[in-house]
This record gives structure tokens, C-alpha cells and sequence, in this order.
């Protein structure tokens, strides 16, 4: 259940070098089918330089992502790397969904760019946003919701279909630092 | 010989139970070695199983011998697809599957380690994210098994109190969805 806290505290300041880990579910259309992907990923962020790992629950690797400022590379289990310079586009193409790395580099830390453009930085009471490239974001549930500083661990993303883009959501669990 | 005792294995266990602890052995990109995860598991050939772990957190999958379902607790989400060859050629497969093993997988001696005797299983098919799977057998039953996936990833399973052939329940393999979590439907 999600906490309703009255926490008005937002997120800590950005960071652009951290380490996290995690679970996710992805759930999407294909072909009229719903299709749900479960996994547990890794992701090391540094300066120009995200590493992504998406790993099956019982802990094998699925695929890899690098992406830097101007490409992103995805390999895939036992297939070779696929490069572009756009990795939403990628993903989408190599792995029939989206997965909005750009996007999760503000969201896995509370931040996002709001429908009118704005900065947008999570508190536990007021946790949801709507941003300028459509994912509607619901922050709901923190590692600690009264902290002075909240961290994000339960994160809603959704998607309407438009155009050829279709109904797409994502739910992701931030493992707390140090459990890997 | 590993692959004596798997047979045996096979053909004289058709349920168990036990606990497990699993780790990554390779660091993963962020250089921290992951945690060790660890649960329990009871099985009922063929195709019904119940991965449960406890820690670092919640997370089931429980096949009813039909269905395959999936379920976080944090994501407050289950998934559930047909079983069909889901289990394929999956570790689960090993344990908990089919008799009929060399079907899926070509399986050569490993010679004797860590107190055991092993058995590599090559996954026959392609399409696995497994490249190998070694299972560790001693008095009959496995004791570990080491997952090496496409990308050099080893993941190595341990298992303790084994136990074969227990009772259980008819409604044992039954998934109840928990209260309030969403159902995906594949």
C-alpha cells in the first residue's frame, strides 16, 4: 500500500555518479497480446556513462546496455551488439519495449521534467507527475519516508498509447543501497 | 559417477523439498560483489515447483504444473504465463522437470570437486540464456548447481536439507494470488 505521507521533504541533490540495483516488471502491448517481462537490473552511472544489466530472476544475464551521451549500445543474450545513437529507439527495436534510460536517469532519483518544461523533484507528499514526454510517474514508496532526504524505492511508470507507441507500464523496486 | 546418481535421481525422487542460497560469482558492472539470496524450494515432478526468496526480499515463482506464475511483492504484481516450455531448458528444468533431460541438454562427466560429483548440461536449443549448467551431486541428491549464462555470468545455487519425496498436500502447488496485488496475464 502506498504511504500517504505527509513528508514534504524532497529528494537529495542529483547525483551523477551512483550505483543501483533493483527489480523491475514491464508490462506492454504486442500484436494485441500483453506481454510482461520480470527481471532484476543493475545500473552504474557515472559522468557521460550509464551501464545497465538486465538480469532474469533466477540471475542470469538477458542483456547489457551502454549508453553514452552520443550512442548506446545493446547486447543481448547470445546475440551481437546492436548500436544507435538513440536508446529508447533501441530498446524498442531490439527488445519490443522502450525501456526510457534517459527518462530513469532522473526518476531512480526522484527527479523528472514536468509537462510545462520544469524540474520536477519528488516528495512523499507529492509524488506524482506527468512529464513532457508523456509517462505519467507515481514515486510510491520511499526507502524511508520521513527521511530528511527521501529516496525513491517503488516507482510507477505508465505510458499511454500514441500513436505507434503503445499502452506501456513499468514498475520498478530500488533494492536499498548495499543489498546489491 | 555424476551421471549415475543424477539418473538415479531422477527416476527414484518424484517430489522434494528444501533450502537454497544463491550468488553471483562474477562482480557485477558495479564492482560490488552481489549479495547472496537465499529461500526455499519443494517440487513435484513433473513441471510443479515453488521457488521461494526470502532474502534480500520477496519474490516467488510457482508452477502449478499448467500455469507459471511470478510474483514480487514489492512490485505488488503477478505474472502468469502458460508453463508450456517455459521451464525449457532452465535449471528448474533440471530439478523439477520432465525425466526425459538429455532431450534438452547434451550431458558430459565433470569429474569430482568441492566434496561432489558433477555433471555438465549443455542446453541443446539456442534461443536459453544459459551457455552451461553444472549440478554438484553427492549421496544421490544435488547439492549445487553453477549457472553460466551468455555473457560469462556465473550464478551458483547451494542446496541444504534435501529432503526427498516428502509429504504433500494436494492444494501444495494451488497459487493464491495475494490480496491486493495486480494480476498480468501473458
Amino acid at each position: 500500500c502506498a504511504t500517504t505521507s505527509t513528508n514534504v521533504a524532497t529528494v537529495g541533490a542529483y547525483r551523477d555518479s551512483i550505483d543501483l540495483n533493483g527489480r523491475l516488471a514491464v508490462n506492454y502491448q504486442k500484436d494485441g497480446k500483453t506481454e510482461s517481462l520480470n527481471g532484476n537490473f543493475s545500473w552504474a552511472q557515472r559522468p557521460g556513462h550509464v551501464d545497465v544489466e538486465l538480469v532474469s530472476p533466477l540471475g542470469q544475464t538477458v542483456a547489457t546496455i551502454a549508453v553514452t551521451p552520443g550512442s548506446a549500445t545493446l547486447t543481448q543474450a547470445g546475440r551481437a551488439p546492436v548500436s544507435a545513437t538513440d536508446i529508447d529507439g533501441l530498446t524498442q527495436q531490439a527488445l519490443g519495449w522502450p525501456l526510457p534510460v534517459s527518462g530513469l536517469r532522473d526518476w531512480l532519483q526522484g527527479y523528472a521534467v514536468d509537462a510545462g518544461g520544469q524540474r520536477f523533484s519528488a516528495s512523499p507528499a507529492h509524488n506524482s507527475v506527468t512529464t513532457r514526454d508523456g509517462w505519467r510517474l507515481r514515486f510510491v514508496e520511499w526507502q524511508n519516508a520521513d527521511a530528511a532526504q527521501p529516496a525513491p524505492r517503488v516507482i510507477h511508470a505508465e505510458r499511454a498509447a500514441a500513436g505507434d507507441i503503445q499502452d506501456l507500464s513499468i514498475r520498478i523496486v530500488v533494492n536499498p543501497a548495499g543489498q546489491g | 559417477s555424476a551421471l549415475d546418481q543424477f539418473k538415479s535421481f531422477v527416476s527414484t525422487t518424484k517430489s522434494a523439498k528444501g533450502e537454497f542460497t544463491q550468488q553471483q560469482l562474477t562482480k557485477s558492472k558495479t564492482g560490488k560483489a552481489a549479495p547472496v539470496s537465499s529461500g526455499s524450494f519443494v517440487f513435484a515432478r513433473p513441471g510443479k515447483f515453488i521457488w521461494t526468496y526470502q532474502k534480500p526480499y520477496d519474490q516467488l515463482l510457482q508452477a502449478d504444473g499448467d500455469q507459471l506464475y511470478i510474483y514480487d511483492k514489492d512490485l505488488n504484481q503477478v505474472t502468469v504465463r502458460k508453463l508450456g516450455n517455459a521451464l525449457g531448458s532452465s535449471p528448474a528444468a533440471i530439478l523439477f522437470g520432465s525425466n526425459d533431460l538429455e532431450k534438452n541438454f547434451t550431458l558430459s562427466e565433470a569429474g569430482e570437486r568441492d566434496g561432489a560429483e558433477w555433471l555438465n548440461a549443455v542446453p541443446k536449443t539456442k534461443d536459453t540464456t544459459f551457455e552451461q549448467i553444472g549440478i554438484g551431486l553427492r549421496g544421490g541428491v544435488p547439492v549445487a548447481m553453477e549457472l553460466k549464462d551468455q555473457f560469462g555470468q556465473v550464478s551458483v545455487l547451494k542446496f541444504s536439507n534435501f529432503q526427498r519425496n516428502p509429504a504433500l498436500g494436494a492444494q501444495q502447488f494451488k497459487f493464491e494470488v495475494p490480496k491486493g496485488a495486480d494480476v498480468v496475464k501473458q
